[in-house]
């Protein structure tokens, strides 16, 4: 015991000089050596409390998640939902603080997975605390979810977040006036520069053990009427226990179909009944008008609170107008696009080589001395297959997710959103879906990961239908390894124009089939900045192991299992098997059917795997211009790699994943067979 | 099969008066039902017989009923317990029934009817309003919206130009996350940019700027300053 606690006191040491250092003298006078609670300590045994970090997005909650949590922090997904779930413990003062960090949303409603999964969450699994951060230069719009959060009426305290980027646009916040209008601590705070955050983690506790809550914000007459009424009707109804009748009262009348979904029949329908009423005051649909509410009180308390000065618009702001400019906007992107791309590919394409130089060396030394028994091959599968993995992760997949992370925080992905919307919509996606398919030309796993940034679900699987074909880094290994280099460069980039080609037909007709709306882009674009270093790294880190739980087990497994099956001499059959098909359709040689099979694992393995069968990298003696032209289509469209299918798998479940490979299969046979047929007659 | 309902829909939608009234309650029967399920779908929601028959105020047997009957004739698919998905056939039917209802809707609005006689009005006169009708109300509504009410879309406003947000005309789903993002009734906004070839509008609002892509902007009405 002891030894944790001198831990804690020396972790709080060290924080508390970190923040002398930085502190602005002055500004949060009092705040820090107010002393706090004095720590548990009489018992012997730390108390557990349990903190939830809530806001919109972009307002820095990951930030301080990652201060408070280090690295004693792992992310899942909620129960049956693909939305990320952070979690980390912490020690202060004594106490074991478990912290979630929930999804960033802009209401309480239920528009968004990521709302839903906010609202279970604290209706659930009811936190001590919430800590709701604001960002300053926002504070009108972060306070209308602060309302929505003060209704669970739980503790909860304000962490007013980016003063100093908020400072400098001149608005400047009286955060103890918004103390007393909320009736709960605000701590103000730049959380990339830690300051605040330990007065605010103070506070926090001192909340918890107080149990304060927030004030009731009363909004117009009328209004406080009918939620009175609702609120009566509500206390006799048992169901939804634990959440506030208040609460549920004002849900009702904002017409919230779960809420409704859950509650009396004969409730529902006569808070129906009142909500008429209302709309009939107020000339608007009841939703609309207790969302003018909610936005006329916050707007009150941001009037009274806030003082803003107009500031000349500064340079970076001038520099941000240039990136969404109508014309130079998009030759900057294409241009940030490809210097991203073209220093991922050379910088991978090195790192990758020489890292599987010298691991294949260790492997086929393994080979040599294990012999070919079945055990033997069994793990030289898996040791292939960890090469395999580790290859793609450790050169291009990592640096990828870090310059992602960089162009994400500094605020230029949504400008990118921003710019190609209408391009977007031409297949029914809005601008969002840009990023997942910009994603997929460097590995479809991320991207399919990534088409979590669509809210609806429908949009989700168009989206993942979509990027899941684009051409791959492996793929682009194939492409400029055989056709570039043996047919000509021209060939090259026009077997990518008839794979986009391909991609947005499909695309169109998924967009028709698909049932449902599509629906348009609603986005906030927040500034420019300069990116967050550690934050970045930090979350790249993160991504990075999902992306190894994802994908690893399926790559090692395969490669184990098509090990197997050489050692078994299963492949000879297997090719035999699919004459019909390479041989007679495609026109290409037999062996292409067991490259085709590896490449399962990787799709550049199609290619190793030709030069290895064929027993010579000379391909041009072996494969006429059209075979290869044709062996690449096809392998650019045949089926998503087995890393892709796990990812498939996690994010729409086994029967979309597996009608997609399938019809991937089918369909890219057939396009080669005919695309075969149109080379040979224009040969 | 594709046939005999362009004929029937052709008779209703462009000719009222020459279809019989037997046939033509039918075929009213049916394009309610077809824009029943599309709306629910549109807003998300599985058209379940349950739902359906909440929305049209029937029993749900007769809904089931009637939504075999419509298998049958090839304008959806229907799963007993599982609810109905509308074939592309079913759809544009729908689609063309809510578009008029709507319409319907904001003709009535404008015209001083008012507003909770507006949706069941709409819901009898959206069966027998020909395409011509259509776009002389569209017409005559659009000038309202411009000229005398004085209001205009956000997809028309230009950059550096401010307004009021009057209404959004969208589907819930989006109407609510508008407000949820700032743009109730009443709230001062300014157009920062908007993007080339039909792109999305940047607004400031609140304090916060905001892209939203222009189908969605066509669907915003303002009052516009000055």
């Amino acid at each position: 015991m002891t030894k944790i606690r001198t831990k804690k006191t020396d972790s709080a040491n060290r924080r508390a000089s970190y923040f002398a250092g930085c502190e602005k003298p002055g500004v949060f006078s009092g705040s820090a050596k107010s002393g706090g609670p004095g720590g548990p300590g009489e018992a012997g045994t730390s108390i557990k409390l349990r903190f939830a970090l809530a806001g919109n997005a972009n307002v820095g909650k990951s930030v301080i998640f990652n201060y408070l949590t280090k690295l004693h922090q792992h992310i899942g997904n909620w129960p049956g939902k693909t939305v990320e779930r952070a979690e980390g413990t912490f020690h202060f003062k004594g106490y074991e603080i478990d912290v979630i960090d929930l999804p960033g949303i802009y209401s309480i409603s239920t528009y968004s997975i990521e709302e839903v999964v906010t609202r279970e969450y604290i209706a659930k699994e009811k936190p001590d605390v919430l800590i709701n951060v604001v960002d300053a230069s926002v504070l009108e719009r972060n306070l209308f979810l602060t309302l929505q959060l003060m209704e669970f009426e739980i503790p909860m305290v304000v962490v007013l977040n980016q003063t100093d980027m908020a400072e400098k646009k001149g608005i400047f916040i009286d955060y103890e006036e918004l103390t007393k209008a909320l009736g709960i601590p605000v701590i103000p705070a730049v959380a990339v520069r830690g300051t605040g955050i330990y007065e605010a983690v103070e506070e926090t506790i001192k909340v918890c053990l107080n149990k304060t809550k927030p004030v009731k914000i009363v909004y117009g007459k009328e209004i406080e009427n009918s939620i009175g009424k609702i609120e009566k009707m509500v206390k006799k109804d048992a169901s939804l226990k634990g959440l506030p009748a208040r609460w549920k009262a004002i849900k009702l009348l904002e017409e919230d179909a779960e809420v409704a979904a859950s509650m009396d029949k004969e409730t529902v329908a006569a808070a129906r009944k009142i909500s008429k009423n209302i709309e009939t005051i107020h000339d608007h649909s009841c939703p609309t008008a207790m969302a003018c509410e909610k936005y006329a009180a916050v707007g009150n308390i941001a009037r009274r609170v806030q003082k803003a000065t107009i500031v000349d618009s500064p340079v970076s702001s001038r520099f941000a107008d240039l990136l969404l400019h109508r014309i130079w906007g998009y030759p900057i992107m294409a241009g940030i696009i490809a210097l991203v791309f073209i220093s991922l590919f050379s910088f991978g394409n090195f790192l990758s080589g020489l890292m599987e130089g010298y691991l294949l060396y260790f492997v086929n030394a393994f080979r040599s001395i294990a012999g070919s028994g079945v055990v033997a091959s069994t793990l030289t599968g898996f040791m292939e297959g960890m090469v395999a993995a580790v290859t793609v992760v450790v050169p291009y997949i990592l640096p990828f997710y870090l310059i992602l992370g960089l162009l994400e925080d500094s605020g230029y992905l949504a400008r990118m959103a921003f710019l190609m919307d209408s391009a977007m919509h031409k297949i029914g996606l809005h601008g969002k879906a840009f990023i997942p398919m910009i994603m997929g030309f460097g590995c479809n796993v991320p991207a399919c990961l990534g088409c979590r940034v669509m809210e609806t679900k429908r949009e989700r699987m168009l989206a993942i239908f979509v990027t899941s074909m684009i051409p791959c880094a492996a793929v682009t290994a194939v492409v400029l390894g055989l056709v570039a280099k043996y047919v000509s460069l021209w060939w090259a980039i026009g077997l990518y124009a008839i794979d986009l080609l391909i991609i947005f037909a499909l695309g169109k007709i998924a967009f028709r089939v698909l049932p449902g709306e599509s629906v348009g882009l609603i986005m906030e674009i927040p500034d420019m900045r300069v990116p967050q270093f550690r934050t970045t790294v930090r979350e790249a880190w993160y991504k990075m192991k999902d992306f190894v739980f994802v994908a690893f087990p399926i790559i090692i497994a395969s490669a184990v299992v098509i090990n197997l099956m050489k050692t078994l001499g299963m492949l000879a059959p297997l090719s035999g098997a699919l004459y019909p098909v390479t041989v007679l359709w495609l026109g290409l040689p037999s062996v292409a059917g067991i490259a085709f099979v590896f490449g399962i694992i990787r799709k550049e393995l199609t290619l190793i795997m030709l030069a290895s069968l064929f027993g010579t990298a000379k391909l041009a003696a072996v494969m006429t211009p059209v075979q290869m032209l044709v062996f690449t289509l096809v392998t650019m469209l045949y089926i998503p790699c087995a890393a892709t299918i796990a990812a498939l798998v996690k994010e729409t479940g086994w029967k979309k994943a597996g009608f997609i490979t399938v019809f991937k299969i089918f369909f890219a046979i057939l396009v080669g067979g005919i695309f075969m047929r149109i080379l040979l007659i224009f040969r | 099969m594709p046939k005999s309902y362009q004929v029937s829909t052709k008779l209703v939608r462009e000719n009222p008066r020459e279809s019989g009234t037997g046939h033509s309650t039918e075929s009213e029967n049916v394009e309610e039902y077809l824009e029943t399920i599309y709306r629910i779908t549109e807003k998300g929601g599985r058209p379940t017989t349950t739902a359906i028959a909440g929305e049209l105020g029937v029993s749900a047997p007769s809904v089931s009923e009637m939504l075999r009957k419509l298998d049958n004739k090839g304008y959806l698919r229907y799963e007993p317990y599982g609810g109905a998905v509308l074939t592309a056939k079913g759809k544009a039917i729908g689609k063309t029934v809510l578009r008029k209802h709507r319409l319907m809707e904001r003709f009535l609005i404008a015209i001083g009817i008012s507003k909770n006689k507006v949706h069941n009005e709409a819901c009898r006169l959206e069966h027998t309003v020909s395409k011509d009708l259509e776009n002389a109300i569209k017409r005559e509504i659009g000038e309202r919206r411009v000229n005398r009410k004085g209001m205009v879309s956000l997809a028309d406003m230009k950059p550096g130009q401010k307004g009021e947000v009057v209404s959004i005309d969208s589907g819930q789903q989006a109407k609510r996350r508008l407000e949820d993002m700032g743009l109730t009734p009443g709230a001062e906004i300014s157009v920062s940019r908007t993007a080339p070839l039909g792109g999305p509008v940047e607004i400031r609002v609140r304090g916060s700027s905001l892209a939203i892509g222009r189908g969605m902007a066509q669907k915003i009405y303002l009052k516009v300053d000055g």
